[in-house]
């Protein structure tokens, strides 16, 4: 199998990881007829089929004494723009567009369980209360509870966390806030419970008495659960955050060098879901025969925002991982010299909140609660890539999907929505000085036009930039300087050029900025088409 | 095997003479899709999973056999032996243990328990035990806080007992009530330590009482234990309030009817959002013994070890009654390592009413703890006093639950 992998390893830089590096296994030429790849295409899962299992213990003890970041390589994964196609990893939302009910709905078609509910089975491990449910429908639905001391904090940070990484483009499950009466819920004769020690067991009355009785409620006596709709039944496992799976015919890149797992780092740090592990992962494969795929979902968001599921967040989450490295200087300082993160106020009076803040968030510096091997190769690129999508999210949008969370109190979403919109600016200040962050190319009246990220959100004022033009010969990847100005003009020689030409220019702030963007065109006939962008970081 | 390619891909236009990028990639996946191969763990992983299941789960299995550490009163050194477990008993609801363990310096022991927890709705918990320990050497400097640290000797402890506890736990398990009636069995002979003299060649039973003939017990105990505090990041926060009565009934005719009060108050502050904590423990233990009664040595409170004078010798105090308090600073190094820096000080009696400050003993010193959320999973604390400088490597909390030797 190794070598199997191997083999497909050595292929990949010709395939789909394009980063201008050629694709001499079909051809010299940089760029091809289909480029950029909007969609990466998809073959049939048809293999014998493995339910991946992940040992907890060894996933966090070796990744925590790696946790020193390897040296950066360049993601694949990626066409020709550097963005990532649509896949069964990831798809394309665009955010801006979405309105603000597609938003609050997300990826949930089937609604919120319909009472009365059927109780089929409990579970006595685990650090939060959890069984499984039948709604009216038949619908299965994985249910778990906040801890007595935070009602609202885990269960909204399940949905709100869900709804955004839909929004930004990855697989979830339908995740709902579920407020009902205990009378809603009957036990199944059937219903197992799965204890801690024994074997599962017929679930009794008194036994679901006293599940519900650690089920924190309302003062109204209402209880308050999140729903999460079972995926369908032909599991897989969890995915690894390295390496490929080798039963799925469509996993080629190594998932520690996919930008949209690399990047995803940048989307956890604004949600602050700090639990980044492969257990909270499931690949599923849907469909028959010739259109089954494996679908890889993310789970389990019940440590975002201000939650550690059974617990207020600990501070020193999202600031430092669990086991290594160790701060030495604390033991000879008698921890008199507190770190900025240990001292900002968390909003202990709204309990549903726990400790979320904007305060003392570095977007550079996050960490997850021990070292992810995708995150910890994030380039500036991946990181780039990622805070592009965080800062889609307009302050509208960002309140909408918080408002899923079903808070009581409205100072609760306002406190919300106030850190994230602050947590998402802070993540944009901090990326997009990694890179120029120019986007939207095109020629207009033979000129070149782009947004700069930086002046659209409001980071920095509009800037001159350098423009410099060139030839660019497809078949042999070589460039022709043309001189001239440096500016956004496009040459007139350039006029001259046939249909299937390419062009391209690097656009730089001054010379002393190692900041810049390749932009390449080709003559479509009447226009120039953007088919590639390349770009150096600071 | 081959995979076709899909429907997806060819909405998206990708046929080979327009698509050659896409048609590579579909290539290559059609080219794995020859060689797939079921989903197996990394090697490293896989080597893990062997050893957890064949070395790791049988040593620390928490259902079935397993292998015991510790089970012996302090002092005895790293012990080490079979355990038997069940927790999957009616229903999860009792778990049953038994063990033999011996240790490096000689001493042994063993116990059967079997606890009914989480009846009555989670607020009542039956227990029955029995067991044995032969202590084979622990240590005894004289009576009082005047003892001489050169008058160091050791006796051999046998207790055999039988306990039958109801614990009753309300408000959320923020208070328990319990009573245990028990019997206790003593024998107490010469010590074994090589190298220091016998309790019995250097004291008499006239300033040791109980050294030449032992009393058997019916014991009683009251256990009142109240959690003001709730949960921290690094540890506790609040305050936790413990108190244990117990009651010795000689059933020997030797005159050794007294009651032993325990009592303990640990209050944690927490500063920096519970990065560094204050903690402050006062203990105090007093035996009162009836009129023409006294509290035999081998059951008088010490003071001295890990858990109060960590400058001074375990067991380095004996009287009717001892007091410590205790301060320590607590600062996070790492989510799973804490250091500390602490000053105990304390003192004994001989007499409830004596009681006070006198022939206070001091000592300071600075520790490391190995972490798992609250719990200090293994403590290594090093103390300074004017009788020495102690080195303490424990698997305990220093302000844990009261506990007892017989």
């Amino acid at each position: 199998m190794v070598r199997v992998q191997r083999r497909f390893r050595q292929a990949l830089p010709h395939l789909l990881g394009f980063a201008l590096a050629g694709v001499t296994a079909c051809s010299a030429q940089q760029f091809l007829p289909d480029d950029p790849l909007t969609r990466t295409p998809e073959v049939a899962a048809v293999g014998k089929i493995n339910v991946q299992d992940i040992n907890a213990l060894y996933n966090f003890a070796h990744n925590s004494f790696r946790y020193k970041s390897p040296a950066a390589t360049d993601s694949r994964g990626v066409n020709t723009l550097g963005e990532v196609p649509d896949s069964s990893w990831f798809t394309n939302r665009n955010i801006n567009s979405l309105n603000i009910e597609a938003l609050k709905k997300g990826g949930r078609i089937h609604g919120a369980p319909e009472p009365p509910y059927t109780v089929v089975a409990a579970k006595t491990e685990g650090v939060s209360t959890g069984f499984r449910i039948r709604d009216a429908r038949g619908l299965l639905y994985f249910v778990k509870a906040d801890p007595p001391s935070n009602i609202e904090m885990a269960t909204s940070a399940d949905v709100v966390g869900a709804l955004f990484l839909y929004a930004a483009g990855y697989n979830v499950p339908e995740n709902y806030v579920l407020i009902g009466r205990r009378g809603d819920f009957h036990l199944s004769k059937d219903a197992k419970i799965k204890r801690t020690y024994g074997k599962d067991h017929r679930l009794s009355e008194t036994e679901l008495r006293q599940i519900f009785d650690r089920i924190p409620r309302y003062r109204d006596g209402s209880i308050r659960l999140m729903a999460s709709l079972s995926l369908p039944p032909k599991i897989a496992g969890p995915f690894r955050y390295a390496g490929v799976r080798s039963d799925d015919p469509n996993d080629l890149v190594p998932h520690q060098q996919r930008r949209d797992l690399r990047a995803l780092e940048v989307l956890f740090a604004w949600i602050n879901h700090t639990d980044a592990k492969g257990e909270n992962s499931l690949d599923t494969v849907e469909g028959t025969g010739e259109n089954s795929r494996f679908v890889h979902h993310l789970l389990d968001f019940g440590d975002s925002l201000g939650s550690d599921s059974d617990i207020a967040k600990d501070p020193r989450h999202g600031q430092e991982y669990i086991v290594l490295p160790v701060t030495w200087s604390r033991m000879y300082t008698l921890g008199l010299h507190s770190a900025d993160w240990e001292t900002v106020h968390f909003p202990k009076e709204m309990e549903a909140v726990g400790n979320f803040t904007a305060a003392a968030f570095d977007p550079l510096a996050w960490k997850t609660n021990y070292p992810n091997p995708a995150f910890v190769q994030m380039t500036p690129l991946d990181g780039y890539w990622g805070a592009k999508r965080v800062m889609a999210f307009n302050d509208e949008q960002i309140r909408a999907i918080v408002e899923e969370g079903r808070f009581q109190d409205p100072k609760v979403v306002d406190y919300i929505t106030h850190v994230l919109e602050s947590r998402r600016d802070a993540i944009g200040r901090a990326w997009f000085r990694q890179v120029l962050p120019l986007e939207g190319f095109r020629i207009v009246d033979d000129h070149l036009a782009f947004d700069d990220l930086a002046v659209q959100y409001g980071f920095s004022s509009p800037s001159s930039y350098q423009v410099n033009w060139f030839v660019w010969h497809n078949e042999v990847q070589q460039r022709e300087d043309v001189l001239g100005p440096e500016s956004s003009q496009v040459p007139n020689t350039f006029k001259s050029l046939a249909a299937g030409s390419y062009i391209g220019c690097r656009v730089t702030l001054d010379h002393a900025d190692k900041r810049s963007v390749t932009i390449y065109f080709r003559h479509d006939g009447d226009n120039w088409k953007l088919v590639g962008i390349s770009r150096t970081t600071a | 095997m081959a995979g076709s390619l899909s429907a997806r891909a060819q909405d998206t236009g990708t046929s080979n003479a327009n698509a050659p990028r896409a048609q590579a990639v579909a290539d290559a996946e059609r080219e794995k899709a020859k060689h797939l191969e079921p989903q197996a763990p990394p090697r490293g992983e896989r080597k893990f999973d062997h050893i957890e299941k064949n070395i790791i789960k049988p040593i620390f299995n928490v259902n079935g056999p397993a292998l015991k550490f510790g089970g012996i009163p302090t002092g005895g050194g790293f012990s080490l032996g079979p355990q038997y477990t069940r927790q999957d008993l009616l229903a999860d609801h009792l778990t049953w243990n038994t063990y033999v363990a011996g240790s490096t310096k000689k001493w042994y022991g063993g116990a059967s328990s079997f606890d009914f927890h989480d009846l009555a709705n989670g607020h009542l918990e039956l227990r029955a035990d029995g067991g044995y320990q032969n202590s084979a050497s622990v240590w005894y400097f004289g009576e009082g806080p005047n003892s001489s640290k050169s008058d160091k000797t050791d006796f051999d402890r046998e207790f055999t007992t039988a306990h039958f506890s109801a614990l009753g736990h309300f408000f959320d398990q923020k208070l328990t009530v319990g009573y245990t009636v028990g019997g206790l069995l003593v024998l107490v002979g010469p010590g074994n330590l090589s190298g220091t003299p016998t309790t019995q060649t250097l004291f008499t039973a006239a300033d040791t009482p109980g050294l030449t003939q032992q009393s058997n017990f019916i014991t009683g105990t009251t256990t009142v234990q109240l959690d003001f505090g709730h949960l921290g990041f690094s540890n506790p926060e609040g305050l936790q309030v413990e108190a244990d009565d117990s009651q010795f009934f000689d059933q020997s005719g030797r005159q050794a009817n007294f009651h032993l009060l325990d009592t303990e108050a640990a209050y944690y502050l927490p500063l920096t959002n519970g990065m560094r904590t204050l903690v402050f423990r006062l203990r105090n233990e007093t035996a009162f013994a009836e009129n023409n009664q006294v509290v035999p040595f081998y059951l008088q409170p010490t003071l001295g070890g890990p858990d109060d004078l960590r400058g001074y010798d375990r067991y380095r105090f004996y009287a009717d009654g001892n007091s410590v308090a205790t301060a320590e600073y607590r600062w996070s190094i790492s989510q799973t390592l804490e250091m500390a820096i602490f000053g105990d000080g304390g003192n004994v009696y001989q007499r409830p009413g004596l009681i006070g400050f006198r022939d206070l003993r001091g000592d300071g010193g600075f520790g490391f703890r190995i972490k798992n959320k609250q719990a200090s999973v293994m403590r290594f604390d090093v103390g300074f006093s004017p009788e020495g400088i102690h080195i303490w490597f424990v698997f305990n909390d220093v302000f844990g639950k009261l506990s007892r030797i017989f």
